[in-house]
């Protein structure tokens, strides 16, 4: 069967027409030693998530912190918050939609 | 004209061709029209602007929109090149703060956006605003509400069950857009009320819930027909009720003038209902009380307050006019106090 060329709907990291996405944080190589920032946002079952996820990561990724935030729900993290946790974490786990 | 999206392989089959588009995620589940460089150029050209112009960073990929994939995605919903404006300043409105598109876009409610469109474009282009506004059968109230939809699929990443966790969804989340019947409404238009002219083009769009039908064929006079009103949007299970936030009331052209005929302006009707509409505290079991409580201060009261105004503020009731003949009007929640709804100009290439 013939082809035919078509063009990709889907947004651009990287290329042209890419320049202001938002590219991806630098991947770390591994947990140990890190701090982990865990975002709730109002939801109890983020709470739930977000302890099992702070027992795991001690118990198993040797992590040395976490760092719990709340943010209001289903909306931005105020900015102040936000700035803490750029200098504080070194990764974050976010609850979306929860 | 040179454009700089990476190009696809696809096999020319038309069943081939769709099951590869839905196979890749690309779809709301439709068939699209394939995006060729030919019908995305033209959909460029129409825009009046580059196709490397950056639009918006789309939640929550947080990936730029740039007018070709914005093209791209009004190719396969099935848009003419000169729907392109109002698909752009749909895509401006909604990437406003205020509208919050990360939590519509993650959200288990059903909230998408609803496009009311405003100004001569309407008749230009096609957009219905009479009879079966938001219903089938229109093809620009079809497919740039569907375009929006497609680029939050696509360049936003709002995907099913995976990022787009809503509950139960929406029909609304296909396509939700209506021009206002400015030509039947007895006041100015909706976009003249924000310091527009009326020969300008807008879009206004609103996190919406789905939309719920008011039928009143009895009252011939606006105390009456606001009873009606305000006892239908006086419902505790969205999430107005425990969160605040705007309602849009579509109001029929019949009952726009049976409220206009009493001499009521547009802000006298918000107001009036704005004062009917009471929220019985008592309505609300403890837990969905206490959870409310945390959420919209106004909820926060002692046992001896046993009802609150519904919404905190009476500008947060927009009224539209739109729709055919015919006794009835509608009501669109909203997402709630998360999302603020945004009026946009449509920037028409000369």
């Amino acid at each position: 069967m013939a082809q035919i060329e078509l063009l990709l709907p889907n947004g651009e990291r990287t290329g042209p027409g890419a320049r202001k996405s938002r590219a991806l944080a630098p991947r770390l190589a591994g947990l140990e030693g890190a701090t982990v920032g865990v975002f709730g946002n109002s939801w109890q079952c983020m709470n739930y998530l977000g302890d099992e996820f702070a027992d795991l990561l001690r118990a198993n990724y040797g992590v040395k912190e976490i760092v719990r935030y709340d943010s209001p729900t289903t909306a931005a993290l105020p900015p102040q918050l936000l700035q803490d946790a750029i200098a504080r974490c070194d990764a974050a786990i976010v609850g979306l939609g929860t | 004209m040179s454009l700089r999206a990476r190009v696809l392989e696809v096999s020319a089959s038309p069943g081939e061709m769709q099951d590869y588009f839905e196979a890749q995620g690309f779809t709301d589940g439709l068939p699209v029209v394939p995006p060729t460089e030919d019908l995305v150029s033209a959909m460029i050209e129409a825009s009046g602007l580059p196709g490397d112009s950056e639009l918006a960073v789309v939640a929550p990929s947080q990936v730029m929109a740039t007018v070709e994939k914005v093209a791209i995605n009004a190719v396969m919903a099935g848009c003419r090149p000169s729907f392109m404006p109002v698909v752009v300043a749909a895509l401006r409105a909604i990437t406003r703060p205020e509208w919050n598109l990360a939590g519509v876009q993650g959200t288990t409610h059903m909230a998408t956006p609803v496009i009311f469109v405003n100004g001569p474009i309407r008749q230009r282009i096609g957009i219905n605003c009479s009879s079966n506004v938001f219903g089938q059968g229109f093809r620009a109230n079809a497919t740039i509400g569907r375009a929006v939809r497609l680029v939050l699929m696509n360049i936003g990443q709002g995907l099913p069950g995976k990022t787009d966790m809503a509950t139960l969804g929406s029909p609304c989340k296909f396509t939700f857009c209506g021009g206002e019947n400015e030509e039947q409404s007895p006041w100015d238009p909706y976009h003249v009320d924000h310091g527009m002219k009326k020969e300008d083009n807008t879009v206004m769009v609103h996190a919406a819930e789905g939309p719920h039908n008011m039928q009143d064929h009895g009252s011939r006079n606006s105390d009456e027909l606001l009873m009606t009103i305000a006892d239908t949007m006086n419902i505790t299970g969205n999430n107005n009720a425990g969160l605040g936030g705007e309602i849009v009331v579509v109001l029929g052209p019949e009952h726009a003038r049976i409220l206009a005929g009493d001499g009521m302006s547009k802000d006298d009707v918000r107001r009036e209902l704005h004062r009917r509409l009471r929220l019985e505290l008592s309505r609300f079991g403890s837990g969905l009380r206490a959870w409310y409580r945390k959420r919209r201060p106004a909820t926060d009261v002692g046992p001896e307050v046993k009802e609150i105004p519904y919404l905190d503020d009476w500008k947060q009731i927009l009224v539209m006019v739109a729709g055919g003949p015919g006794l009835h009007s509608l009501i669109i929640p909203s997402f709630g106090g998360m999302s603020r709804s945004t009026i946009e100009r449509i920037a028409v290439p000369a």
